[in-house]
């Protein structure tokens, strides 16, 4: 089975910190997983390592089957990666943003199919806005439009739901549906629970770089964990 | 290939729009040619020598004017972290570096531009062949500054001290590349028809444009 992501015993140091000390994980095509974990657990640079942004120290990633030390252009190709950072440039409009990131990608989207992906996510009104004028809620829907330009078979989200308020939180909820229903997978990192686990099949929780727990998303065993590891701090 | 005009396309158009790098590269290369003029001017040289002098103050101010620019290259990519947005598209990080560094040719070319104007009015050159060499010999000098100080600027952007880290990093390494610009230069505009030796440039301008490219992945990675 070729899983959307496979990891095998990733370590990540930053100088003598270990960031993630053996990181083994296996995510099916087509699901909704999410990571939980404290601030420095290890969620960001494990994202990182799967998007190719940065490098493991030692230990094997795979997404959508390429190897993402040997294989990282098909990687990219495969990924759609959001953080609470959204990457676009202030400089140009919601629809010039859009059109550039889509050329990067080699796809030649028309003007109207370039508008109704804005308008999917309620920026209709702010086409030809430079973004700079954008409150940080707005950002963040330039970045989702962003991120799923290309249709990724699998969605890297790292705290995507910073900033948003409940209207765009709808409308990313109902967008991540939208692509786990077509089977794109869903790997997303938050630290609020519930938002965490409205869709996911499966949570897992990563602690000091590790992961240390993984059970069922809905199971009342992840809420305990959660408690236990994120909420407390890991301690007993 | 495409890619790559993508990105130079977006920043032309970033940058007319912001009008800080080129605007301020032109106005810091005339301002060097002005307080050169008024400096040589006290001295009362002789006019043979003050032609002697144009080219090292030539490049003088590509060389200034450029660090400026390429200190300011990597601001609209930095802004909002833009620069991982083009990490994560699906292409090498080669192209990346060989876009930027076409950007930054771009940019630079318009103040040196400026600068040989200002040289020839201040300095009473004559309109001949040799400007002729001295363009081409900008333009070849400017490529391999771009390609060096490129690669540069995104080191430095990520130390603390990355305005006066790049200008410290930058000039030592194109010292050989700045003398054989200067020695051309002058060859150019000296005897009537002599042609001046290029093969230093240009093998500079190979030889860093592959180096790198090749490195620049090491260079951004985390």
């Amino acid at each position: 089975m070729t899983y959307a992501l496979s990891a095998r015993k990733v370590r990540k140091t930053y100088g003598h910190f270990p960031a993630l000390a053996g990181v083994d994980l296996d995510i099916a095509p087509g699901t909704s997983v999410t990571l939980f974990g404290r601030n420095g657990a290890g969620k960001t640079t494990f994202l990182k390592i799967a998007a190719t942004l940065a490098r493991a120290s030692s230990g094997e990633v795979a997404v959508a089957g390429f190897d993402v030390g040997s294989e990282p252009e098909k990687v990219r190709r495969a990924i759609g990666f959001l953080s609470h950072n959204t990457y676009v440039y202030r400089d140009l409009t919601s629809r010039e943003n859009l059109r550039f990131f889509s050329r990067l990608y080699g796809l030649d989207l028309s003007d109207d199919e370039l508008v109704s992906r804005l308008e999917r996510v309620g920026l209709g009104h702010r086409l030809n806005d430079p973004v700079r004028s954008f409150s940080r809620g707005l950002l963040q829907r330039v970045g989702i439009a962003r991120v799923m330009l290309h249709d990724p078979q699998v969605l890297l989200l790292d705290e995507p739901y910073t900033g948003l308020d409940a209207h765009a939180v709808g409308i990313l909820n109902d967008m991540l549906d939208e692509a786990v229903g077509l089977g794109s997978t869903v790997v997303l990192t938050t630290h609020d629970l519930e938002l965490g686990l409205r869709a996911a099949g499966a949570a897992h929780i990563i602690d000091r770089g590790r992961i240390v727990y993984s059970g069922p998303a809905g199971a009342p065993e992840t809420r305990a964990a959660y408690l236990r590891f994120v909420q407390m701090g890991g301690q007993p | 290939m495409r890619p790559i005009l993508t990105l130079v396309l977006k920043d032309v158009s970033i940058e007319l729009r912001r009008k800080e790098s080129v605007a301020a590269m032109v106005m810091f290369s005339v301002l060097v040619m002005v307080i050169f003029n008024f400096a040589i001017e006290s001295a009362r040289l002789d006019p043979a020598l003050r032609q002697d002098l144009a080219p090292g103050i030539l490049w003088v101010a590509v060389s200034l004017a450029g660090i400026l620019g390429l200190n300011r290259s990597l601001a609209i990519d930095l802004d909002n972290d833009s620069l991982q947005g083009l990490l994560l598209a699906p292409l090498s990080r080669g192209s990346l570096y060989l876009a930027k560094v076409l950007s930054n040719f771009i940019f630079i070319l318009v103040a040196d531009a400026v600068a040989l104007v200002s040289v020839i009015v201040f300095y009473d050159l004559d309109p001949n062949l040799g400007l002729l060499w001295v363009a081409v010999i900008v333009v070849l000098g400017t490529f391999g500054f771009a390609t060096v100080g490129t690669i540069l600027a995104m080191v430095s952007s990520q130390t603390r001290m990355s305005e006066v880290m790049l200008p410290v990093l930058l000039i030592p390494l194109t010292i050989p590349l700045i003398i054989s610009s200067v020695a051309a230069t002058a060859t150019a505009l000296g005897a009537e028809g002599a042609r001046p030796n290029l093969n230093l440039i240009v093998g500079f301008d190979i030889i860093f444009l592959v180096l790198s490219y090749l490195v620049f992945d090491y260079v951004v990675e985390e």
